[in-house]
């Protein structure tokens, strides 16, 4: 899993190939968030026997605290290539702002 | 400093028909795999895509290397028919046996 800031908002990538976007799911929690996933074994064309096996199957779940509060409401997912990337935008107070300094 | 390619995880399958091998590679798109065939030697590439500079890694767990890894084929694989696709990063050929090499019943006169 990859946390970036870009600014404006928190990009969680998770790296998961082969699987479908129906297998995710993501949900956004006061501990963080949690993604969990199945790689689900597919019925290949090819039938026959394994002669060498070291992909992985089966579910799993990860859970990242976010540094950041995020709006809830406007997450959005997107899997491609294999990568499951959550955008989550900053609240409003997380982000950066600018302080103008007086001068008295 | 570009970092030494990783080899990506596979399943090699053998049926009647010939071999199948599908290599994870996630981030790679169709147009970052590159399926080379040589003296018997089967080559898998995957070029991940550029990283999205903007923005600042809080936590990275993901390499940035590319994928690479060969394999030795044996005498009965047809190389000229040999297939690959790409779906959500996982590439998989297909290799089918030639028809010379397939299993052939002998009359017995």
């Amino acid at each position: 899993m990859d946390v970036y800031d870009d600014g404006e908002n928190l990009v969680v990538a998770v790296e998961a190939a082969g699987l479908c976007k129906e297998d995710f799911k993501i949900s956004l929690h006061e501990d963080g968030l949690t993604v969990c996933g199945e790689r689900k074994a597919e019925k290949q064309t090819c039938e026959g026997e394994s002669l060498r096996s070291e992909r992985i199957f089966g579910s799993f779940s990860r859970t990242v605290e976010l540094p950041t509060a995020v709006k809830a409401d406007a997450v959005a997912a997107n899997y491609t290539d294999g990568v499951l990337r959550i955008t989550l935008p900053k609240a409003e107070e997380s982000k950066p702002r600018k302080i103008d300094v007086q001068v008295s | 400093m570009a970092q030494a390619p990783v080899k990506p995880v596979v399943r090699v399958r053998r049926g009647a028909d010939g071999y199948a091998i599908e290599a994870e590679m996630p981030g790679v798109a169709k147009d970052g795999v590159e399926v080379t065939f040589e003296d018997g030697k089967l080559t898998l590439v995957g070029r991940r895509r550029t990283a999205e500079n903007a923005a600042k890694a809080i936590y990275r767990e993901s390499s940035r290397a590319d994928f690479r890894r060969v394999f030795d084929l044996d005498q009965s694989v047809d190389a000229s028919r040999i297939t690959a696709a790409v779906d959500q990063g996982v590439l998989t050929v297909t290799l089918p046996r030639s028809e010379a090499s397939k299993p052939r019943q002998i009359a017995v006169a």
